[in-house]
């Protein structure tokens, strides 16, 4: 006997759910299921390096609390027995790796991205090397991290964890783990750490910041081997020929879309899922938020995923709307990248396009100062990225104007050399922007009658 | 729902709105503990922007598709869905300033908490997340520049 | 050279309740706080201070008062400190000094030598909270006889113009540019909802107050300024200001630099130029002059609204006032020597007029003993302090009074007496772009509103003990005054008997 639900949905993260809440406010009827293989109720995917780090605690990294989903009868399946192995869109069916077939009338695929594995020798068949993507991960990570610092303290010498890959989820796990082992050494491939949110500049500005605090990255650099004893990685042949020893491996290189079941489905695949403005994929029903969709880039129009969080959110809105026929169901056109992280005391912020192809239509301006380093991107009279390295104040601003594409000319200059402010705006778009929903029947003085 | 709103043409650039802030959202709730004893020091959520010239208060503007909301990694930020307020759960908030990333008026900072430095913003003076109280804000204005009035939307 | 001048105030700052948040300093146009955080507290430039108040009022914490400057006089009640501060001052700039607000000095106060009358048992008192009260009043002149078609209940011959107020008090002349257009406009604000009139003042009606027109009284002075067919046909009422309570015999000069862009339209001069009224009107040397001006502004407006003439106290007030009757004035109005400016010479100010008691009983009795009293109305000004000061003032003759002190004071004002500095740390006489905006009309409107509303009903209650319910009952009813301290001559020109007979 199968299961039948009115809307299916696969993964359990930002997207699913955020298309979930949607699916509610429009359809109080419907039944929904969300399948997911990890076990776990819903959880902030990039919580796992605070929770390493004592920011945050097993009882709060939970999205919703249990009654959330009583009260909008989310019907939950999870563990691998609930992964779905199969979807057969022109049946409505979802076969499980359990045995059981889901029968639904419309499903969304939000299953988010896997780790890519990086084909450096002896890395496949290690125990102790650990991706850095779900929480099954990070205890795990954490685990080998303790017994590799109570091993090396038996044996006099110091703690040592590699870290392959530098960008937003090798640092992160870099800063966790620090806690725990003596070194921490990243190796990055890329001539300079995080590569896809930093330029060469502010990437050597916070190197030597994180060098300070603990963390060694050595960029231009990875492992052309992993050594291998008794099933157990013990040291990484570095691309300079210097060998390495090592405790536990990191491996953070990179993510892919999740999207096999779909393109064994016969979904059209660019770099992700191609879907329409309604975040439909070219499967009868079946819509796709998160990681695994490819977006167009509103600053360079180019195509791939944009595996955000923020980006996953909005999606599963819309595709939730979609999905449940909301009257006025909004679209998803474009996005661009924006990015918050903090590695100890240090905040990164940066927005959309950061390293310009230097074909001449693009000016930037950067500034060091003392431990910040900020960086603006133009084109066109228009903000189109930026770095804001330690200067994090009311940074949402910048990215605003480059969501709203607010030509520069109309703002104070000033707002490019401190923190923004809504005062640099021009006073129609700034009562605009700040008095919206603003009560009609008062003028801007607030009087309730002219004068 | 009811918002605050500033307006530049009574804004005089005194803060009396921050300081009351600041007071209210202080353990002891009394302005010279606040200032000058209690550790962390109380933040304020509402910032004056501007000069004797020209200034307006700042503050959360609640809205209805909160890109922090949006952004937050954590589920610490969420917006009560009948009050329509805003507001952070220093339990959960981590810190990672993917909130002030997103504001688009800057009514979000981090700031030193208990353990960690975590988010704050205007809770709009609630004695619990989400529901809203009085705003101290507004009562502390001597020039009605903040005005707290329901608006035409949610 | 060495500033000889030493200052008049010191701020006490509590350093216990300080919290260093530097309110103080935003509010201050006097540059008088300082935080400073080199030595972690809040300084003070006593010097500067003029004692406005508004940083006590402002400070978070009250941990603000301003006391007097502790240093002692010479110990000679001639050579008192301030005396010989005023010469220390123009030993060291040559020049006049310069004041503002009302004569400070101690001379009598006649209002707390006249005591109010109470019913007790041979004549009933009445409640206003349960009985009708009349407030409202009329001004302008009167016919000597009503002509009534008793048939059609109709008046046969129309009356002359008047004014309703329905509350015996109006704002005195206060023009755009000596006070600030927030101020004017609470003002005006106001007036529209306690049914009274605002004063324009000799600085024009700016267009923002155009849709207040109708509870203006527009003046005429000797500069003229502002004056166009559309200023006089928009009024409610006009006033002739021939003089002024606070510096009778002066004109006025409002310096070139504060004749910003909207004064200057508002006065229809060039931007910048000095705004010069002349003592006298350059016009009127009689009063058959003054005649032909009350009537060309009446033919100006078709005999539609009263013409006003106002005086400052002073000696032969009363026959003054006499000629001002038989010159076609409507109204008549009398300003006392405590009433305010916005910049008047010291001198002028503490020195020159008499109190408004006097005059107005003077006025009102000589024009009784001429039998014109009925033809026009008479309006008391100079420092009406309180609902009981305008019951004495009706009780004494008038029609009305002309308040501006207190309503200033119920905008904020703290009667520093530093208006002519241009600095006003409450908007009122300023027109600092960034002090004016520290008054919200809205607000200051309804503190206004507030003070008259309080004022009305204590002058209801007043009325209701002696058995009065109507202030037109009241108007020169004399005998419900009784005075103490005072002497023969005094009691004779207040025309009231002393308290006990």
């Amino acid at each position: 006997m199968a299961i039948t639900t009115d809307y299916l949905i696969i993964g359990n993260s930002a997207a699913g759910l955020s298309a979930a809440e949607a699916i509610r406010k429009t359809d109080c009827e419907g039944s929904v299921l969300i399948v997911s293989r990890e076990p776990y109720s819903a959880y902030g995917r990039p919580l796992i390096s605070y929770l390493l780090e004592g920011k945050t605690t097993l009882d709060e990294i939970w999205l919703k609390p249990e009654e959330y989903y009583e009260e909008n009868r989310l019907q939950r399946m999870l563990g691998p027995d609930f992964e779905v192995v199969q979807l057969l869109p022109e049946e409505h069916r979802a076969l499980l790796a359990g045995g059981e077939a889901v029968e639904y009338g419309r499903c969304l695929l939000a299953a988010g991205s896997v780790p890519f594995v990086p084909p450096i020798e002896g890395l496949a068949e290690a125990s102790n090397v650990f991706p850095f993507l779900t929480l099954d991960h990070a205890l795990a990570a954490q685990e080998a991290a303790r017994e590799a610092a109570a091993l090396a303290a038996v044996e006099g010498r110091p703690s040592r964890c590699v870290v392959i890959g530098a960008g937003l989820i090798g640092l992160k796990a870099a800063e966790a783990l620090c806690g725990y082992v003596d070194e921490v050494v990243v190796l990055e491939m890329a001539p300079r750490i995080l590569p896809a949110v930093l330029d060469q500049e502010g990437a050597d500005v916070l190197r030597q910041q994180l060098a300070q605090r603990g963390i060694t990255c050595l960029p231009g650099i990875t492992a052309q081997k992993v050594v291998v004893e008794e099933g157990c990685a013990t040291a990484c042949l570095l691309t300079t020929d210097e060998l390495l020893p090592c405790d536990f491996i990191v491996a953070a290189v990179g993510v892919r879309p999740n999207s096999a079941l779909a393109v064994d489905a016969g979904a059209v695949q660019g770099r992700g899922l191609v879907c329409d403005s309604q975040l439909r994929t070219s499967l009868p029903d079946v819509w796709a938020a998160g990681d695994l969709v490819q977006v167009t880039d509103a600053i360079d129009g180019s195509k791939r995923p944009l595996a955000l969080w923020p980006v996953a959110m909005a999606q599963g809105a819309v595709a939730g709307a979609s999905m449940a026929g909301a009257a006025e169901a909004p679209s998803y056109e474009s996005a661009f990248a924006v990015n918050a992280v903090d590695f100890f005391d240090i905040s990164l912020l940066t927005a959309g396009c950061i390293n310009p192809p230097e074909d001449g239509s693009f000016t930037a301006v950067t500034e060091v100062d003392g431990d910040s380093y900020v960086k603006f991107v133009f084109r066109d009279g228009l903000l189109v990225g930026y770095i804001l390295l330690n200067r994090p104040a009311c940074g949402g601003i910048y990215t605003a104007i480059i969501e709203n594409a607010i030509p520069v000319d109309q703002l104070d200059p000033a707002i490019f050399s401190a923190a923004p402010e809504n005062l640099d705006f021009p006073p129609a778009l700034r009562w605009a922007r700040l008095h919206k929903f603003y009560p009609a029947d008062r003028d801007r003085r607030g009087w309730k009658e002219g004068c | 729902m009811k918002r605050i709103y500033a307006l530049e043409e009574w804004c005089i650039d005194c803060k009396r709105c921050e300081v009351a802030c600041k007071v209210f959202h202080s353990k002891s709730k009394d302005p010279v503990k606040a200032f000058l004893y209690e550790q962390p020091k109380p933040r304020n959520r509402v910032r004056v922007e501007g000069n004797r010239t020209l200034s307006i208060a700042i503050n959360c503007r609640h809205c209805p598709t909160a890109k922090c909301v949006e952004g937050c990694i954590s589920g610490a930020m969420t917006r009560n869905p009948e009050t329509g307020v805003v507001t952070s759960n220093p339990e959960k908030c981590v810190g990672c300033r993917t909130c002030v990333s997103m504001c688009p008026f800057g009514a979000v900072t981090i700031e030193e908490g208990p353990t960690h430095p975590i988010a704050f913003k205007c809770d709009l003076c609630g004695d619990e997340l989400g529901v809203p109280g009085s705003p101290s804000c507004v009562a502390a204005c001597p020039n009605r520049a903040l005005i707290y009035v329901e608006s035409e939307g949610n | 050279m060495l500033d000889y001048v030493l200052p008049r105030y010191r701020v006490m700052r509590d350093k216990d309740l300080c919290i260093q948040c530097g309110v103080c300093e935003r509010s201050c146009s006097n540059e008088v706080h300082h935080v400073d955080e080199e030595l972690g507290r809040v300084t003070a430039n006593n010097a500067a201070c003029v004692n406005c108040q508004r940083c006590v009022v402002m400070c978070p914490t009250q941990a603000l008062a301003i006391t007097r400057w502790p240093q002692v006089d010479s110990g000679s009640s001639n050579w008192t400190l301030e005396t010989m501060q005023d010469i220390a001052k123009q030993a060291q700039t040559g020049a006049v000094l310069l004041s503002s607000m009302g004569n400070p000095k101690p001379y009598p106060i006649y209002w707390d030598h006249l005591l109010l009358n109470a019913s007790q048992v041979t004549n009933p008192s009445i409640d206003p909270l349960r009985e009708p009260m009349e407030t409202r009043v009329f001004l302008g002149s009167r016919p000597e006889i009503l002509k009534v078609n008793e048939r059609d209940e109709k008046l046969s011959a129309p009356l002359p113009p008047q004014i309703r107020l329905d509350v015996p008090l109006m704002f005195s002349a206060m023009s755009f540019g000596s006070i600030s257009l927030n101020a004017q406009k609470a003002l005006a604000m106001a007036a529209r909802e306690l049914g009274t009139f605002f004063n324009t003042g000799e600085g024009g009606l700016h267009r923002d107050l155009e849709r207040y027109a109708d509870c203006a009284i527009v003046q005429v002075a000797s500069g003229r300024f502002g004056v166009d067919p559309h200023y006089l046909g928009a009024a409610g009422a006009i006033e002739i200001k021939i003089g002024q309570g606070a510096k009778p015999g002066i004109g006025g000069h409002l310096p070139g630099e504060k004749i910003s862009e909207e004064v200057s339209r508002t006065r229809m001069i060039p931007q910048g130029t000095d705004a010069i009224s002349p003592a006298p009107h350059h016009d009127i040397y009689s009063i058959e002059d003054l005649r032909q001006l009350v009537f060309s502004l009446k033919e100006a407006t078709g005999y539609s609204k009263p013409v006003a003439v106002k005086v400052a106290a002073v000696h032969n007030v009363a026959a003054i006032a006499s000629g001002m009757a038989r010159a076609g004035a409507d109204i008549i109005v009398i300003d006392g020597f405590r009433g305010g400016t916005g910049a008047a010479p010291k001198r002028i100010r503490d020195n020159v007029g008499i109190p408004i008691e006097l005059a107005l009983a003077a006025v009102d009795q000589r024009l009784r003993d001429e039998s014109i009293r009925s033809t026009v109305s008479l309006v008391a000004a100079g420092s009406i302090r309180s609902s009981a000061d305008i019951v004495r003032a009706i009780a004494l003759g008038a029609d009305a009074v002309y308040c501006a002190s207190a309503p200033l004071i119920a905008l904020g004002c703290h009667q520093c007496q530093d208006c002519s500095s241009g600095k006003c740390n409450w908007g009122i006489a300023t027109q600092r772009s960034d002090l004016v905006r520290r008054l919200n009309p809205e607000i200051a409107a309804e503190r206004v509103v507030n003070l008259v509303h309080g004022w009305t009903h204590e002058i209801k209650e007043m009325m209701g003990g002696m058995g009065i319910n109507a202030v037109d009952s009241l108007r020169g009813n004399r005998l419900m005054l009784r005075g103490v301290g005072l002497n023969e001559k005094e009691l004779e020109i207040l025309g009231v008997k002393y308290a006990g007979e």
